[in-house]
C-alpha cells in the first residue's frame, strides 16, 4: 500500500506524481505495477467496486499483456491500446505508436492522434502553478510553439494553455496576444463571470498602458 | 493486494468526506486570476509541513503499514511480486 500525499512542500519528491498518474482529484485510488504504471482504478468508491477492480481489471490487464506477447498483430494493438488508456504512453510514445510502420487500425489510430494535442498540453503544463502567472514565461513559449506545429486542443487542455499563454502576455505587456488568448478562451467554453470581468480590465489596463 | 476490509473502508470514508478536484482548483485559479500574482494567497512552507504531519497522524494512516515513499514502495512491491495499492490524497487543504 502505498500513500501520496500533494503537499505543495517545496522539497517532495514527485510533487506532481499524481497528475502523472492520470488522477485530477483528491481523493484518488489506482492500482500500480511495480513500475509505477497504473493497471485499473476503481470506478465505484466503495468496497465492491475497489474488490471487483482488484478480482477482474486487474488481472486483466495482465492476461491482455500475456496474449500481446504471445498472439497476433491484432492482440498487440489491443494491449497498446490499454496501456495508451491507462496514461503508460508518453506523446514520444503516443506518436510512435501511430507513425510509420504502425500495427493499430484507422479507428484506434484516431483515438490516439484525437488524443496527442491534448497530452502534449498536459506534459508542457505538468507542475505548473495556475496562481502564479509570472512563473508562465518558459511554459508559454512551449505552447506557442506547439500552437504552430499541432494547433491547440478544445476543452480543458486548450483552456489551461490559453490561460498560460494570457498570463505570460500580460506580465509581457502584449496587448495584441493577451486579447487574442483571452478571445480564444472564451471561444473555447471560459464563461465565468467574474474571470471575464477581471481578464477583461487586465486587458484594459495594457490598453491603456498602466501597468 | 488487498487491503483489510476495515483499512479499505477507512480509506473510503475519507474518499466520501473529500470532494475536491483538480479542476475545481483551476477554476479557482481562473476565479481569482485578478490577483493571481498576490502572494497572500501562498501559504508558508513551514505551515505545509505541519499540514503534511498531521495528515499522517489520521488514524486510517496508522492503522496499516502505508509506503509513503514511492522508491520504496516500488522496490517492495518488485520485491513481494505483487500490485501496489495507491492511495491519492493532499494534505495542504482539508
Amino acid at each position: 500500500m502505498f500513500l501520496h500525499i500533494t503537499s505543495r512542500i517545496k522539497s517532495e519528491k514527485y510533487p506532481d506524481l499524481l497528475s502523472e498518474k492520470g488522477g485530477r482529484g483528491f481523493p484518488h485510488l489506482a492500482f500500480m505495477d511495480q513500475d509505477g504504471n497504473v493497471l485499473a482504478k476503481p470506478k465505484k468508491r466503495s468496497v465492491a467496486g475497489f474488490t471487483e477492480t482488484l478480482t477482474t481489471e486487474v488481472p486483466a490487464f495482465f492476461a491482455l499483456k500475456k496474449k500481446a506477447v504471445e498472439g497476433s498483430k491484432a492482440d498487440k494493438a489491443a494491449f497498446l491500446m490499454r496501456r495508451f488508456e491507462l496514461g503508460h504512453l508518453n506523446t514520444d510514445q503516443m506518436s510512435k505508436a501511430i507513425g510509420k510502420g504502425t500495427i493499430l487500425n484507422e479507428k484506434q489510430i484516431k483515438t490516439i492522434t484525437g488524443k496527442l494535442a491534448e497530452a502534449k498540453v498536459t506534459e508542457i503544463t505538468r507542475g505548473v502553478n495556475f496562481r502564479d502567472d509570472s512563473t508562465f514565461g518558459p511554459i508559454a513559449k512551449k505552447l506557442r510553439a506547439l500552437e504552430k506545429s499541432d494547433g491547440l486542443p478544445p476543452g480543458r487542455g486548450g483552456l489551461n494553455a490559453w490561460f498560460i499563454i494570457m498570463g505570460d502576455a500580460y506580465h509581457r505587456k502584449d496587448v495584441k496576444e493577451f486579447e487574442r488568448a483571452l478571445t480564444a478562451m472564451k471561444k473555447g467554453g471560459a464563461n465565468n463571470p467574474r474571470f471575464i470581468k477581471a481578464q477583461e480590465e487586465r486587458l484594459k489596463e495594457l490598453q491603456g498602458g498602466k501597468k | 493486494m488487498a487491503a483489510p476490509p476495515s483499512i479499505r473502508l477507512q480509506v473510503f470514508r475519507e474518499f466520501a468526506q473529500v470532494k475536491s478536484t483538480i479542476s475545481t482548483t483551476l477554476v479557482l485559479a481562473l476565479i481569482g486570476a485578478g490577483s493571481l500574482a498576490v502572494p497572500g494567497h501562498a501559504q508558508s512552507q513551514k505551515a505545509l509541513i505541519a499540514k503534511k504531519k498531521a495528515k499522517l497522524k489520521k488514524p486510517f494512516l496508522e492503522n496499516a503499514k502505508w509506503f509513503t515513499d514511492y522508491d520504496k514502495a516500488r522496490a517492495a512491491a518488485t520485491k513481494s511480486q505483487k500490485v501496489l495499492f495507491t492511495y491519492f490524497t493532499r494534505s495542504y487543504s482539508p
